[in-house]
């Protein structure tokens, strides 16, 4: 078996709280008989520059819309442009990221996002102004799609691989029903991240009704786990916060929008 | 100006599986940082390898006859200093070391191994936290608390906690002092404010065992949530002692206020010992953090 070479370069920008962090990087991983060793190559990265622009004004939109008493406790927003290459393959793309949290003590609610609209967080930021005691979890809940999406990589229902242009070795995503056999893609978050298999960019199949009335679950107030999620949920007047144990779907609908929580996943409106 | 050069090898069971070698530098200007993966000072990036290097020999005679466990070695040459730092994991179960200290904290976490025989206690019991793993709880306690200005707790009188830089200078963290250092984990990382080396330290503390306790050994993880001033903490390694009768048991998490464990805290005895190993982790920076803390004991954890 021969080595495989994967070569990644790229220049990033990010706003970390006030900082604005400029990271150009050229870098190659080998893979050769199991081991697996990582470098830089000491050279200049030929590739196009971020728009800091763009990012400075997300960041300046997510701050205006946090007002006392809520605060900023983690803000990271950043846009990326890549190219990769795996033997004879090359591809390049462009991508941007949110990560946000805004506290109010003692609750915090979490985004990650892929974009810069933050129709979400505004939501979230009046709800939790408003935010009361905890309560015991509602019987039946509606995840919003963002919110979903978190859980989807390890939700046991329906769901798919939706096709893409390539994986971490360079080989095309094709549409492919998530099943318990291997993923037949590799993910490859950084160069110096050994790959791993895993299913790419999910969509959970649509069943049963999404029922417009139930306690809908706005934001996630800590990251999602597979047994419970603390959710800020919203009930006819009343906002407050709930630790709701994983139990079955009864209902799914996908969203358009794509979160980047493991190799990818669409946003999906649930009833928990 | 910042620069730094990194190896990173995994050796599992005597075998190089995984190797990094990272390198460089960060301006900052303002509010601005600048980043890249390449060193313009010739001399200074010959002479951060060099150091690297010199210190992997060091690492590689070091872990030559741990055959039996997973071994990770990082070393990191920068324009503030060398680090050099081990993690050691047999049956799942890790310390961090340096290389002076690998042999004698791997034989150590050799002899602690067993099986558990019997759950952790129902019911909150005294804890005596040997190994100077109580650094890890006063790490989460008090250290994280000062790093994020939060306000001064009453701790015991005879309750000594600094925190110490490389260069010696110290702060005190009982009284509110944050950490002197500024570290990041990379030249791609924001620096900030972090522990360094913490020593706990006692003065003619009261000291008496508790005949029904939990003696903790080794500790896999802990946290500090700034928003409830909450600590949570993994106990990897600990044993359910009663009279005479020693037990192994499950790991377990504890999980309490700092205003808790501040009155917890009951007794303490001898010289601060060095707990292997505290990576911690904050705003996504990961940073090995000296630990060193006497035998303590706290009441019933409520």
């Amino acid at each position: 078996m021969t080595a495989e070479v994967y070569r990644k370069r790229g220049r990033s920008v990010r706003r970390e709280g006030q900082n604005l962090v400029w990271v150009d990087e050229a870098g190659e991983a080998v893979e050769d008989r199991g081991r697996f060793r990582t470098r830089t190559l000491d050279e200049a990265v030929e590739v196009s520059a971020p728009e800091a622009a763009g990012v400075e004004a997300a960041a300046r939109e997510i701050e205006s819309i946090v007002n006392a008493p809520l605060t900023i406790e983690r803000l990271l927003v950043s846009e990326g442009v890549v190219t990769h290459e795996f033997g004879e393959v090359e591809w390049s793309e462009t991508s941007r990221r949110v990560h946000l949290s805004i506290s109010r003590p003692p609750l915090r609610v979490i985004f990650d996002l892929a974009q810069f609209q933050f129709d979400a967080i505004r939501t979230a930021a009046v709800a939790l102004m408003r935010a009361g005691s905890e309560r015991p979890a509602p019987r039946r809940i509606r995840l919003s799609a963002h919110v979903g999406a978190a859980l989807l990589p390890f939700l046991a229902v329906q769901k798919s691989q939706t096709a893409a242009p390539r994986d971490g070795k360079g080989q095309p995503i094709e549409p492919h029903r998530v099943t318990n056999e291997r993923p037949p893609n590799w993910f490859r978050p950084s160069y110096r991240v050994r790959p791993r298999r895993a299913w790419f960019h999910l969509r959970v199949e649509e069943f049963g009704e999404i029922d417009p009335g139930a306690p809908a679950a706005i934001a996630l107030l800590a990251s999602a786990g597979r047994r419970e999620i603390r959710l800020l949920c919203v009930e006819r007047d009343a906002v407050y916060p709930a630790t709701v144990p994983m139990r079955p779907i009864l209902a799914a609908r996908p969203a358009e929008e794509w979160y980047p929580y493991g190799a990818g996943a669409f946003g999906a409106e649930l009833i928990l | 100006m910042f620069a730094m050069v990194r190896r990173d090898e995994l050796w599992v069971r005597g075998v190089l599986d995984e190797s990094r070698f990272t390198q460089g530098q960060a301006l900052t200007r303002g509010r601005e940082i600048f980043a890249r993966d390449s060193i313009d000072d010739r001399t200074l990036r010959g002479e951060l390898r060099a150091a690297c290097d010199a210190e992997m020999d060091r690492f590689y005679r070091s872990i030559e006859s741990l055959k039996n466990a997973r071994v990770r070695g990082i070393v990191t040459a920068t324009t503030g200093g060398l680090e050099s730092t081990i993690t050691i994991t047999v049956d799942g179960i890790s310390v961090v070391t340096t290389p002076d200290d690998v042999i004698s904290d791997y034989q150590a976490l050799e002899r602690l191994l067993r099986p558990p025989a019997a759950p952790p206690p129902a019911r909150s019991m005294p804890i005596v936290w040997r190994n100077g793993s109580a650094a890890v709880l006063l790490h989460e306690a008090i250290g994280h608390a000062a790093e994020h200005a939060h306000s001064p707790l009453t701790w015991p009188r005879w309750l000594l906690a600094r925190d110490i830089t490389p260069e010696g200078r110290s702060a005190d963290l009982i009284a509110g002092e944050v950490p002197m250092a500024i570290r990041r984990e990379s030249f791609r990382d924001v620096p900030l404010r972090r522990m360094t080396n913490l020593v706990f330290e006692q003065v003619r503390a009261p000291w008496a065992t508790p005949a029904g306790r939990i003696e903790v050994f080794l500790v896999s993880g802990g946290t500090y949530e700034p928003l409830t001033e909450t600590i949570s903490i993994d106990i990897a390694i600990a044993d359910l002692v009663r009279g005479k009768k020693r037990e192994r048991v499950a790991p377990f998490t504890i999980r309490a206020s700092r205003a808790a464990i501040a009155r917890a805290l009951i007794g303490a005895k001898g010289k601060p010992v060095r707990y292997p190993g505290v990576i911690c982790s904050r705003e996504g920076q990961e940073l090995f953090v000296g630990s060193h803390a006497p035998v303590m004991v706290t009441s019933e954890l409520a």
